[in-house]
């Protein structure tokens, strides 16, 4: 694995689970830090505090009884980089980087679902410094009264007895867990020593969507395309959003190179057409999460989403 | 093997469903016709997720298909009767209930939702009676008591809506139409605190569901003194036929046309006055789209 010379790695270790070969498999992808991440300078802060620092000033942390190692829960609309942000905490800490989805490890076969869990558990804690991230949270710990399914139960039950063994076996592994419905999950899931730090990402800013734009299109054939001013038009818009978006605005540039019969470059009129074609899709999530936080919300678990509301003027 | 495989996918629709991840339901329920086009149960089910959605015309569309291939099934006939009330097309509605009890006589819900339909017209005695054959059918359903109660409670026996009130909380307190049942028979006997603090539940449980945020922010109405005492007559007139209303409302006009005029712009200036505080406790703005 290559080093760079601040003693990160240039390669990340990823591990996902292979449903079709019913086993875990390894492969490197480039390693993504907080460098790489635009914009949530207040998440980044709280993940410094709570992940990052206690590795690395150990002394004071211990001092006030405080370990390395723990669980995260990031929330926020579809899109927004929650995969991303996990991918870089791995990054930042040196750590390797398992990515859980339910689909791979839900089997029809009763008790295997809990099976898969418990060997993704014990990959993280055989790769240590390990960041074990779980994907859709909610479909694995949805709300309990819901689920009428004794096998759906045991499988909460289990994922409950891994992340209870985070104090014993799990030094050094971080759980990261990610939903776009946290207002769905088991109560068990959120007492203190699980997901009990809740984290809310939010749409990218507006200089965050220009970067993004700036990514996305780079290396296209392109007309001196204003990334700023299509960036202040996509407000609310997400990560996927935006890619959808300059989806939309290659196809229609590429039709226009086949009537052509020849290379047409992406203008700033493909952008605006496809903006007027698109919605941001965040904007209903936001209108849920709304009544949730308003309604429902008796530990002022999602004032953070009331806040942003507020701010960027959502009603 | 093939049957568990379809047992399988039948539980994820369900699962996807309680989630209300909606469409991704659809997607998976129409996967599950596409491979099982002869089991009526998926096209009942596709017709339960759309009315989940709102879309009753396809609902109703998709229950029809499914009574295409199976004239009994009875996920079909329930979620075609539930849709036709969700509609509000009541007259419908009841036709549909007289079918499928003729299928199903001893299915408790079609008379639960023909007392609804009763009580919405203000037929209490009708609705009463029905209420209690479906209680008869499922005398443990909280739903049903939770209703009974709130039509006992219009018809005046209080005593008799809140031990039905007490039972249906008994038997469920996580389900948000009991609530909102028992919160309306608590309204009706102006016991407008006990009303808030079902409500509240309600909507805590259930905070996506328009009608109970809307029902919610009137009850914080509701406590404001003031507010209380300009209700009054409402509530009584609430007791009596539409037509004798109407009367009553005449006779009053004539008689005391200037204390009518100061009753309507009291009541108008306490409802908006009452609404406005509320919106800013509750959201901060003085007015807002709930």
């Amino acid at each position: 694995m290559t080093i760079d010379h601040e003693g990160k790695r240039k390669q990340l270790k990823v591990i996902q689970f292979d449903k079709d070969r019913n086993t875990l498999i390894e492969k490197t992808e480039p390693s993504e830090t907080f460098a790489d991440v635009g914009g949530l300078e207040e998440v980044k802060k709280k993940i410094q505090m709570n992940f990052i620092l206690p590795l690395k000033n150990p002394e004071f942390f211990k001092a006030y009884g405080k370990e390395a190692g723990g669980s995260l829960l990031l929330y926020g609309p579809p899109g927004c980089g929650k995969t991303f942000l996990a991918k870089a905490i791995a990054g930042e800490i040196n750590a390797s980087f398992i990515h859980m989805e339910l689909q791979a490890i839900l089997s029809m076969y009763i008790g295997e679902s809990e099976h898969n869990l418990h060997d993704v558990f014990e990959a993280a804690r055989e790769n240590k410094p390990c960041v074990l991230f779980i994907d859709e949270l909610d479909a694995i710990g949805g709300n309990r009264q819901n689920m009428r399914q004794h096998h759906e139960r045991m499988l909460v039950n289990q994922l409950l007895l891994e992340l209870d063994g985070l104090d014993a076996h799990n030094h050094g592994i971080y759980v990261i867990g990610a939903t776009n419905t946290p207002w769905y999950l088991d109560s068990a899931l959120r007492r203190p020593g699980r997901f009990n730090q809740l984290l809310f990402i939010s749409p990218p800013a507006v200089e965050e969507r220009e970067v993004i734009l700036k990514l996305k299109l780079k290396d296209k054939p392109q007309n001196s395309l204003n990334h700023k001013k299509i960036a202040s038009k996509t407000a609310h818009f997400s990560g996927a959003d935006l890619e959808q978006l300059v989806g939309d605005a290659i196809e229609s540039a590429l039709q226009r190179s086949l009537e052509m019969g020849e290379l047409q470059p992406l203008t700033n009129n493909d952008l605006n057409e496809a903006l007027s074609r698109r919605k941001p899709t965040t904007l209903e999530w936001f209108s849920t999460a709304k009544n949730y936080a308003t309604f429902s919300d008796v530990n002022k678990d999602y004032q953070q989403v009331l806040d942003y509301l507020k701010e960027n003027k959502i009603r | 093997m093939n049957e568990e495989a379809q047992y399988a996918q039948f539980i994820r629709i369900e699962q996807l469903y309680e989630w209300e991840r909606l469409e991704e339901a659809i997607n998976e329920t129409e996967n599950y016709i596409q491979q099982y086009p002869e089991d009526a149960d998926g096209y009942a089910v596709l017709s339960k997720v759309y009315l989940k959605k709102g879309d009753h015309k396809k609902a109703l569309h998709w229950s029809l298909e499914s009574l295409k291939k199976d004239p009994e099934n009875e996920i079909a006939w329930e979620f075609r009767v539930s849709t036709l009330y969700t509609a509000g097309k009541y007259k419908e509605t009841m036709t549909a209930i007289q079918e499928a009890l003729t299928l199903f006589p001893d299915d408790a819900f079609y008379y639960f939702l023909e007392g609804n339909i009763y009580n919405k017209d203000g037929k209490y005695e009708e609705a009463k009676e029905r209420f209690l054959i479906a209680l008869k059918l499922e005398p443990s359903n909280a739903l049903y008591l939770a209703n009974y109660s709130y039509v006992e409670s219009i018809l005046g026996n209080q005593e008799i809506a809140l031990q039905a009130e007490k039972q249906a909380l008994q038997l469920d307190s996580e389900n948000s139409m009991v609530f909102l049942y028992v919160a309306w028979a608590a309204d009706q006997r102006g016991d407008y605190a006990q009303s808030l603090s079902y409500l509240e539940n309600a909507v805590r449980l259930e905070p996506n569901n328009q009608q109970f945020r809307v029902e919610y922010l009137e009850i914080l109405q509701k406590q404001f003194k003031v507010y209380q005492w300009l209700l009054v007559p409402s509530r009584m007139l609430m007791k009596v036929k539409p037509a004798v209303v109407f009367l009553i409302w005449f006779v009053a006009w004539m008689l005391f046309k200037p204390l009518v005029v100061v009753f309507i712009i009291l009541y108008v200036a306490a409802h908006w006055t009452t609404k406005m505080i509320v919106n800013v406790k509750v959201f901060g703005r003085l007015f807002v789209k709930v």
